[in-house]
C-alpha cells in the first residue's frame, strides 16, 4: 500500500501551513514505518524533503472553484495503486493494514452526518472508474468532491463497492467527543490544523505520545 | 500562534429547516474545527447552542442575540454566521491585526428573492465581518443602554434609536479569495438590501446562480 498526498496550488509552492506540514507527514510516515517508495507526494512543482520526491503532476488538477477537492480529482487523473489518500492535515497515529474485503474504496463520514468524508480514504486500482465519476460530477454540479460522492451514491451508483470505514480512520475537528466514542481504538487517524489556535489543545488528549513527541519537536505543545 | 476567533450564528428561524441545514452543513464542513456559538429563536443542534425564545425578527433583536454571544464567547475576535449566507472556507481563515475595528468582507454577494442571479454588495454587510469580541461588545452595550431586552418593532436597529445607519460607524474592509452570498427568501428579516443591479450569472466557487440557487435553496443538485 502506498501513502499518498497532493498538493496542487496555481502558485506552484506550499502555503505556510502546508509548508510545515508535509515536512511533519514525511517524519510521521517514516516513524510509522513507512518506506521512502511507498510514500507519494504528487505536486505540481519540485520539491524534496526526507528522501521523498514530489512527483510532478499537471497544474490542471486545480480546480479553482472547489480548491479542496484538488486531491480527488489527481487521484483520478493519475494511475495508483492500493494507497492511503489523505490531505496534509490528516495525520496517522499508528501502524496499518486495511483489508476492504472486496470492497474498492473506503471511506468515512462525518460522524456527526452519515455524508461521505474524503479527506482520509483508501483507494484500490479498482476504484479508479468510480474517482472519474466523481471527479467529472464534480464538474457537472459545480460542487465538492464529497457531495458529488453523495450525488452518485444517493442515485444508487457504486454503493456495492464503497466500504464505510470506522472514524478513527479519519477523526475530524467536529463532534470530537462523540466521534472518538465511536472510533475502534487505538485511534488511526487525526484531521485538524495544529497550527489553528485552540485545535491543538482540543486534539491533545486523544493523541498518543510518539506524535506529541513529533509536535513539540515542531514548536507545537 | 494565532489570535482566537468564535463563529457566532445567530438565526431567528424562519428560514426554511432544510435550507437552513444546508447553510450550516456548509459552515461545519469549511469552518476547519473553529468553535460555533448558535444563538436561535428555537432550539437548533449547532455548536453551542442557547436559545432565546421566540421573541421576533428584527434587527434590534438580532443584535441583541449577537450581544448575548458575544457575553459567551472568551475568544479574541467573533465572526459572524448567517442562516441565509453560503461562506467559502477562506472566509475563515481571515485574521485582523486589529481588535477595535470591524472588518467586513468586501467579495460579498446577494441572490434576490425568486432569482437565480447575483449582485454584487461590494460594501460588505454584517452577515460578512470579523469584529475584535470585547469592542463588539463594549459597542453593543452602548447602543442597548437602558433599552428594553426584546424589541421586534425595531427593525433597522440602531437607526430608530441613534438615528446611526450601521453599529458601527467606521469599518475597514478585506477581500477574500472567494466571496460569500446571502440568499434573500421572503421569510428572511429584510426582503431589500443594498446592492449593485446588475445581474451576475455565475461568481467564483459557487458557480452558476441557477445550480447554486437550486441546491443551497432547495436540496436539488442540477
Amino acid at each position: 500500500m502506498k501513502n499518498v498526498m497532493v498538493y496542487v496550488n496555481p502558485k506552484k509552492d506550499f502555503d505556510r501551513e502546508s509548508r510545515f506540514l508535509v515536512k511533519f507527514q514525511i517524519d510521521n510516515s517514516f516513524q510509522l514505518g513507512w518506506k521512502e517508495d511507498d510514500i507519494l507526494l504528487l505536486t505540481n512543482f519540485p520539491y524534496e524533503y526526507g528522501g521523498i520526491k514530489a512527483t510532478i503532476v499537471s497544474n490542471k488538477n486545480y480546480c479553482d472553484f472547489r480548491p479542496l477537492s484538488v486531491k480527488t480529482i489527481t487521484v483520478a487523473n493519475s494511475k495508483l495503486d492500493d494507497c492511503w489518500v489523505h490531505d496534509i492535515d490528516a495525520f496517522q497515529l499508528e501502524p496499518f493494514d486495511v483489508d476492504l474485503k472486496g470492497y474498492d474504496l473506503g471511506c468515512t463520514d462525518y460522524g456527526w452526518s452519515t455524508k461521505w468524508c474524503l479527506g482520509s480514504y483508501f483507494y484500490t486500482k479498482r476504484a479508479k472508474d468510480i474517482l472519474e465519476k466523481i471527479r467529472d460530477t464534480i464538474y457537472e454540479i459545480h460542487n465538492e468532491d464529497e457531495r458529488a460522492l453523495v450525488h452518485l451514491t444517493s442515485k444508487g451508483l457504486f454503493t456495492d463497492r464503497i466500504k464505510k470505514l470506522n472514524i478513527t480512520y479519519n477523526m475530524g475537528m467536529r463532534n470530537i467527543e462523540e466521534n472518538y466514542k465511536q472510533a475502534e481504538k487505538p485511534l488511526r487517524v487525526v484531521h485538524f490544523h495544529p497550527t489553528r489556535a485552540g485545535l491543538f489543545d482540543k486534539f491533545k488528549p486523544i493523541l498518543n505520545d510518539r506524535i506529541l513527541k513529533l509536535f513539540r519537536n515542531y514548536g507545537i505543545e | 500562534m494565532e489570535s482566537s476567533k468564535t463563529i457566532i450564528y445567530y438565526t431567528s428561524n424562519r428560514e426554511k429547516p432544510d435550507f437552513e441545514e444546508r447553510v450550516k452543513e456548509n459552515i461545519l464542513k469549511v469552518s476547519m474545527g473553529l468553535p460555533i456559538i448558535s444563538i436561535s429563536q428555537k432550539p437548533i443542534n449547532f455548536g453551542r447552542n442557547y436559545c432565546v425564545g421566540d421573541v421576533g425578527a428584527s434587527g434590534f433583536n438580532m443584535f441583541r442575540q449577537v450581544q448575548i454571544a458575544c457575553q459567551i464567547a472568551t475568544s479574541d475576535f467573533i465572526i459572524s454566521a448567517e442562516c441565509d449566507c453560503l461562506y467559502p472556507p477562506d472566509y475563515f481563515t481571515f485574521t485582523p491585526e486589529k481588535l477595535d475595528v470591524c472588518y467586513r468582507d468586501s467579495n460579498l454577494y446577494v441572490m434576490p428573492d425568486m432569482r437565480d442571479f447575483y449582485f454584487s454588495k461590494k460594501e460588505g454587510a454584517t452577515h460578512a465581518q470579523i469584529v475584535g469580541r470585547k469592542f463588539y461588545l463594549d459597542t453593543l452595550n452602548k447602543l442597548f443602554d437602558g433599552a428594553q431586552k426584546w424589541m421586534p418593532e425595531e427593525k433597522n436597529f440602531p437607526k430608530e434609536r441613534w438615528k446611526q445607519e450601521d453599529v458601527f460607524p467606521h469599518v475597514e474592509h478585506y477581500h477574500t479569495e472567494n466571496p460569500v452570498f446571502q440568499i434573500k427568501t421572503h421569510k428572511g428579516m429584510r426582503y431589500f438590501t443594498h446592492s449593485d443591479r446588475t445581474p451576475i450569472q455565475s461568481i467564483p466557487y459557487w458557480g452558476d446562480g441557477r445550480k447554486a440557487r437550486e441546491f443551497y435553496l432547495h436540496g436539488r443538485l442540477i
